[in-house]
């Protein structure tokens, strides 16, 4: 599991699907107050890809997640996530959602928050020192080690956000969902845990799925990103990013990278004008 | 018998350093001190008769010779609020724990809990009389019916504050309901029981003495009170009051207390 990705081609083509969205419509309220959110949405995830979902505001990228994780249920179409219902793979805990805000529990320290799924779900044959050791690895991974005593609010934003990533990350499911997960933070914290997230993407094999206001972020973390039009969302375009791996800060300072940045603003710029 | 609503900010009172205690204490102290020496000096004044108003010093030295008996009688008012207190506080809270997550039932449930609270609850006394009989039962019953609600009410606006985030988060790790309950809910309502039970004991201490008024036992603050009040021994009675006074403050401090122990994680105690 720590073998890195050392280019894009690691996606083959023939990978599995981790989250397939088939002609997704979803309407909030009913009768003649109900808004659509979203209209016909094909899109497929593969096996360790990383997807941001980018768009203006109310666009419903955030549903497009929350339909995969079995929070909401779609009006239209639908959603596979490892070749199951939403509802099976969120049973089977095929994947850790990540909020906009850290959601910790306050009442917990830092290692009592990361150990709260383990607890819940019981894994079969994990003794207590099996799940201290998987702790500490992931204390280390997200850089907290030496915090584990702290409550979180003894903790800066950065490092609460770090809290919630390794409390997803414990359980090792397959995929990440992420509602702007940095988007509450600085710009110097978010640039620096966008880095340590790819870092993480690339240790792990997980699939991310990754909801985003920013542009430069969606570039330097995805594979692709999907651009959606404003309400109601549709897809307005699909663009690869071609940039090498790992992304690291050179990347972020090469031409080709400004160049798919413009792309992506142009597409965006298309999509809040109406399409196409 | 009315009761403040809860509200978002339950628990809010900030815990300070012992430097900045000291104006706190201080001030209220100084002002009890003077109020007794003037309480005093207005007895000797206006030679007040003794049966009216004794003097804080007769009262204090009386209250010291029957230590013993008063506190036999406080641990027995005690025992009815306890007892109260844990039936009416565990059916108002079983209540709020089995209904907060179905709407109707919760707003059901709330209606009568606030009309319970509105009205004078003491008032049902005779009538729990008649129903358990003249000993405790019925003052234990009292103060049930006068605690339950605001335990019910309090919990379930606890309940339902857990955030929305952490709900989902627990429903992505398809937690039940009982986990649920127990890791997310229950955390979350604690800050606000403890705000009800800061009110709820003090209403029960309050209900039991009256209820003890009504009849029953002399064995207790509420029936010494009544007893020697008959027999206009002024005296007695105000030092059967201070005890329930001293009572029910140490109890108020006692939850206090544990609430701050507690909940030393929450935004309204940790401090910095």
């Amino acid at each position: 599991m720590t073998t890195p990705n050392t280019s894009s081609e690691t996606v083959s083509a023939d990978a599995q699907t981790a989250i397939a969205f088939q002609g997704i419509r979803k309407e909030f309220g009913n009768g003649a107050n109900s808004t659509l959110a979203i209209e016909s949405v094909d899109l497929d995830i593969k096996e360790r890809e990383f997807v941001s979902l980018i768009g203006p505001s109310g666009c419903g990228k955030s549903t497009l997640l929350r339909l995969a994780a079995d929070l909401i249920e779609p009006s239209g179409g639908s959603v596979l996530v490892n070749g199951k219902t939403p509802r099976q793979a969120r049973l089977d805990r095929d994947y850790g959602f990540i909020f906009q805000s850290p959601t910790l529990f306050d009442w917990r320290t830092v290692r009592k928050n990361i150990a709260l799924p383990l607890e819940i779900m019981k894994i079969g044959g994990m003794t207590r020192a099996d799940r201290d050791e998987e702790i500490e690895r992931l204390l280390e991974m997200v850089g907290l080690d030496g915090f584990e005593s702290h409550h979180p609010y003894q903790l800066s934003g950065g490092m609460q956000q770090r809290v919630s990533l390794a409390r997803a990350l414990v359980f090792r499911p397959s995929i990440l969902l992420m509602d702007e997960p940095f988007g509450a933070l600085d710009e110097i914290t978010r640039d620096r845990m966008n880095l340590e997230l790819h870092r993480i993407w690339e240790e792990t094999n997980t699939t991310i799925l990754f909801v985003t206001h920013s542009i430069p972020e969606a570039v330097l973390l995805s594979g692709r990103v999907v651009v959606m039009t404003a309400r109601p969302g549709r897809v307005q375009e699909i663009i690869p990013i071609d940039l090498p791996y790992p992304r690291t800060t050179e990347v972020e300072e090469s031409t080709h990278y400004y160049e798919l940045v413009t792309q992506v603003r142009e597409s965006l710029g298309q999509a809040m004008a109406g399409g196409p | 018998m009315t009761t403040a609503e809860p509200t978002l900010e339950a628990g809010a009172d900030q815990p300070r350093p012992w430097s900045r205690h000291a104006g706190v204490v201080i001030p209220p102290f100084l002002v009890f001190v003077a109020a007794i020496g003037l309480w005093e000096l207005i007895v000797e004044v206006f030679e007040i008769q003794r049966f009216l108003l004794p003097r804080p010093s007769e009262i204090a030295s009386m209250f010291v010779d029957d230590f013993g008996r008063l506190i036999r009688q406080g641990r027995n008012t005690l025992g009815v609020a306890g007892r109260g207190l844990l039936l009416g506080g565990g059916i108002g809270i079983a209540l709020a724990a089995i209904t907060f997550r179905t709407r109707w039932m919760a707003e059901g449930i709330g209606v009568y809990a606030a009309v319970l609270k509105a009205v004078p609850v003491i008032s049902l006394a005779p009538l729990t009389v008649v129903w358990f009989g003249i000993e405790a039962g019925s003052k234990i019953a009292t103060v049930s019916i006068a605690t339950a609600p605001i335990l019910f009410t309090y919990t379930l606006v606890g309940l339902r504050s857990a955030d929305a985030n952490a709900q989902e988060l627990m429903r992505s790790y398809a937690a039940g309901h009982f986990r649920t309950f127990w890791s997310l809910h229950l955390p979350y309502a604690l800050p606000f029981l403890f705000s009800g039970m800061k009110i709820a004991v003090t209403i029960a201490m309050i209900v039991a003495i009256i209820s003890e008024y009504f009849g029953g036992s002399f064995e207790n603050l509420g029936g010494y009170i009544r007893n020697e009040a008959n027999n206009v021994h002024t005296v007695e009675v105000w030092t059967a009051i201070v005890m329930a006074c001293l009572l029910g403050i140490s109890q108020y401090m006692i939850v206090a207390g544990v609430d701050r122990y507690v909940l030393r994680w929450h935004p309204s105690k940790r401090g910095n």
